[in-house]
């Protein structure tokens, strides 16, 4: 610590060799220490924000803006809130628990307010305030309360038509019902009184001036901020893990190629009972009850496959593996009772354990259908209930502004005012949702249409499909449309936020869109990897067949035929599967390609042979043992499939890119996009409303 | 006549010091001048700063000419991260002076454009303000007016109570 400045030390030593340091610069020194101004006043704003950039909280912020006006103006500049919400240790801090959508009751009695519900609350007292006409809001009043009415007795028709249904049906159940009903209709007492009160009235206007006095409305804009800019760094970092998320993508791609080597490796021991049976042992008896047993030893393989499968990528899939193997083992039972009761031949069991086969794999793929196909009506269900809310606001809409127009002059005072607080202010607001909390600006715009959620396994993807980006486009002018509908007489999306459960599900449908993509991802990998379980089946299936058709066909004796079936089947079982993994690997995996190459193979492979078969066994053609046309049938089918497979891949493959952005343009982009968002509020004349107080007062 | 390899600063106080070329070549802003002066033997006049500061500038240039610290190698993992705890001891006790001798090397820090001198002065600032808790002891130790009407105050107390309860 030698090397410490000592000042004292350093001002005699230069006083020593400079004459001119006289008594007059000590005495200057005195009254610049002496000083009582503040010291601030002495630094532009330039350096004050130079200072206040290195705050690490927003706290620091916050009481700084408290200060004077020229920190508060300072503190409220948003390239500092920007940096600062856009450092690690921030992000770290900012959990967000106050966000979280379960924890999200009702505000009233919960006391947790979601900021769009603060703001638009501050909104809608501003805006009736701003009015100043209350038989304008009386009018508005009794509108909705109409509106109310006959949806309600709609809905109360709907209701009396469905339990007179119900009655007819089910007598029995009446009285269960009835109770059910009865709680269903206190639930719906309740949430009408909910509605009620979360509903801006006359009656209710002063509790929630209370509840906003308790909960400041400053509050709520840092919290927008920081949502804002949490958000900012949440799609920053995502674009900075594209590549990690790349490689997870290709870990667990080879993670389900392992799960195909481990089924491989049972089928090769599968291979191999056959050539110990035939070679060593010589019974009959096992030779025949092989195939009896094939389609067991078919289904532990697959068994194998799945469980791998199961352990390694995809937890949670039991079911459908209970269901395959459930199946088999029947046709295991069936086929033991036909062959110990002797009423078929060879023959008849040749034909008859493929079908067995098959049948797995077949009712494997139902399963999957059944349960996608439920989860497509779900979601159409929901689209429609979100189709029938927008048309419903939207009606609502034109309707208040055909009743109500507003004078030119209110609109040019406000364009000043806006004008005024552009700079000073940035209000954004954001709902919340059951998937995820999605942010929007003032316009209710959704970010370029992008959308956010707090789902750490949602994939943020640029929406580069022009339906998507369409649909979100004309969300936005929707909103825009809307809102400006709102500056003017507050009612409409207010109204959806103070009613939270509705908000949602209108607001963003373009995050139930991006849901769908992410399910589309999920499904995308389940059918991967029911289909590559499917063709492994298909090897298996064609080896074993040609191998019979072999031994038949060129009339072998059992060694030398099972010799050759062995090295034939392993050929046969490793080429479409070692087809499928460097298809996989080397290319994408899509949802198109895999889905209608999955619907051909059914088409194709199954369905045909099967016809075919049971073509055959229907005429009871007493068919020579050396020509079976449905084991002939099989390997050529499958070939075709494979192949038909392979090329769909490859072009599924060439066809789709995902664009994702530059995360380098990334910064750039945004600050362009608040412009633009700033940009269109006041081309429509729509108050970047921050300050509730103020507006009334200067209006 | 100024030695070789050295130059003379004139304070707004028209105190005179010399100075090695390269220490002086640490402010940006006496860089230019140098280069765009022929002459080698011309004073430089430094006119928006004090005799006092200029010569704590200059010391700070010294050392750090004779003992360059260190990249922060931290600085570059994220743009956006601005440390305040990474002073070193030389620099903090450099800077342990009184406030208004640290705003006059601010300032004559970002006049003559002495990056890492304006770095660390305002790191300590940033630091002083971390230390108080409330709006009001900002006030009290910089001596800030509080020019705020009683309807303003309130009302920024309304818009800041999440800082403010955070205590």
């Amino acid at each position: 610590m030698d090397d410490l400045f000592d000042v004292d030390k350093f001002r005699s030593t230069l006083l020593t060799h400079d004459p001119n340091y006289s008594n007059n610069d000590k005495q200057n020194k005195i009254s610049l220490n002496n000083s009582p101004t503040n010291n601030f006043s002495l630094l532009p704003d330039e350096l004050i924000f130079e200072i206040f950039s290195y705050f690490d909280r927003p706290f620091y912020l916050g009481i700084c803006s408290c200060v004077s006006t020229r920190f508060q103006e300072i503190s409220n500049d948003s390239l500092l809130w920007e940096n600062l919400l856009l450092s690690k240790k921030v992000s770290q801090l900012l959990n967000f628990e106050h966000l979280a959508v379960d924890r999200f009751g009702d505000p009233i009695y919960t006391g947790k307010f979601d900021v769009g519900y603060v703001l638009n609350q501050e909104r809608e007292k501003n805006y009736n305030k701003r009015k100043s006409s209350k038989k304008k809001s009386k009018m508005k009043m009794k509108i909705r309360k109409e509106k109310e009415k006959e949806k309600e007795k709609e809905k109360e028709k709907e209701k009396e038509k469905e339990k007179e249904k119900e009655k007819e049906k089910e007598k029995e159940k009446e009285k269960e019902k009835e109770k059910e009903k009865e709680k269903e209709k206190e639930k719906e007492k309740e949430k009408e009184k909910e509605e009620s009160e979360n509903e801006i009235t006359t009656e209710n206007v002063e509790k929630h001036d209370y509840i906003y006095s308790q909960n400041n409305c400053p509050r709520s804009i840092f919290l927008l901020q920081v949502a804002k800019y949490q958000n900012l760094l949440q799609e920053f970092e995502k674009h900075q893990n594209q590549e990690k998320i790349e490689l997870t993508l290709n870990e667990r791609i080879k993670k389900m190629a392992n799960g195909y080597i481990f089924g491989t490796l049972y089928l090769f021991f599968f291979c191999l009972l056959p050539l110990l049976f035939g070679l060593k042992l010589e019974n009959e008896l096992i030779k025949d009850w092989i195939w009896v047993f094939a389609p067991a030893f078919i289904s532990i393989g697959y068994f194998i496959v799945l469980l791998s499968f199961i352990v390694i990528a995809e937890p949670g899939n039991e079911e459908k593996l209970i269901l395959s193997f459930l199946t088999t083992f029947f046709f295991l039972l069936l086929l033991i009772y036909l062959k110990i009761s002797n009423i078929f031949e060879m023959n008849f069991f040749l034909t008859l354990s493929p079908i067995s086969v098959g049948a797995i794999p077949i009712c494997y793929y139902l399963g999957l259908m059944i349960f996608y196909n439920e989860n497509e009506k779900e979601q159409q269900q929901q689209q429609q209930q979100q189709q029938e809310k927008e048309e419903e606001s939207e009606s609502e809409s034109e309707l208040e502004m055909e009743t109500e127009p507003e004078p030119e002059s209110e609109i040019q005072t406000q364009m000043q005012i806006n004008k005024d607080r552009k700079k000073e202010k940035d209000g954004y607001s954001f709902s919340k949702s059951n998937k995820g909390v999605a942010f929007l600006n003032d316009n209710n715009d959704l970010m370029e249409g992008k959308t956010y959620t707090n789902d750490k396994n949602f994939e943020l993807e640029e929406i580069s499909n022009n339906k998507n980006d369409e649909k979100q486009r004309n969300d936005v002018d929707y909103e825009i449309n809307s809102s400006s509908d709102n500056n003017e007489y507050g009612s409409k999306n207010n109204r959806q936020k103070i009613k939270p459960k509705d908000s949602t599900e209108s607001n963003f449908t373009t995050l139930s869109e991006n849901n769908e993509i992410h399910d589309d991802f999920q499904s995308n990998e389940r059918y991967v990897r029911s289909s590559m379980a499917f063709y492994a089946l298909i090897g298996l299936f064609t080896a074993v067949t040609t191998c019979i058709l072999l031994a038949l066909k060129l009339d072998f004796g059992w060694e030398i035929s099972y010799m050759t079936i062995f090295g034939f089947q392993i050929f046969l079982i490793s080429l479409p599967i070692i087809l499928i993994i460097i298809c996989l690997t080397f290319f994408r995996n899509h949802a198109l390609s895999l889905k209608l190459s999955s619907y051909f193979t059914i088409c194709f492979f199954f369905f045909l042979p099967y016809f075919i078969t049971g073509l055959l066994l229907l005429l009871n053609i007493q068919y020579d043992a050396q020509i079976n046309w449905n084991l002939v049938f099989l390997p050529i089918s499958t070939t075709f499939m494979v192949v038909f497979f392979c090329f769909l891949c490859v072009f599924g493959c060439s066809r789709q890119n995902i664009q994702y952005p530059d995360p380098n343009q990334f910064s750039h982009d945004f600050s362009t996009e608040c412009d633009s968002i700033e940009a269109t509020c006041f081309r429509n004349n729509i108050e970047i409303n921050t300050f509730g107080n103020q507006d009334s007062s200067q209006s | 006549m100024t030695e070789l390899g050295k130059i003379k600063l004139v304070s707004s106080d028209s105190q005179e010091f010399e100075v090695d070329r390269e220490v002086a070549a640490m402010s940006q802003t006496i860089k230019n001048l140098l280069e765009a002066i022929e002459d080698e033997n011309t004073a430089i006049p430094i006119e928006n700063v004090k005799g006092e500061i200029l010569e704590r500038v200059i010391h700070y240039c010294e050392h750090h000419y004779n003992h360059p610290s260190p990249k922060n190698l931290t600085e570059n993992e994220n743009e956006y991260e601005r440390r305040t705890d990474d002073i070193e001891p030389w620099d903090q006790t450099f800077c342990n002076v009184e406030q208004p001798i640290l705003f006059e090397l601010i300032l004559a820090a970002n006049y003559l454009d002495i990056k890492p001198l304006l770095d660390v002065c305002c790191k300590t600032v940033a630091n002083l303000i971390k230390e108080c808790r409330s709006p009001e002891e900002i006030r009290k130790r910089f001596k800030i007016k509080n020019d705020f009407t009683k309807e303003e105050e309130e009302e920024i107390r309304k818009e800041n109570a999440w800082c403010l309860d955070e205590k």
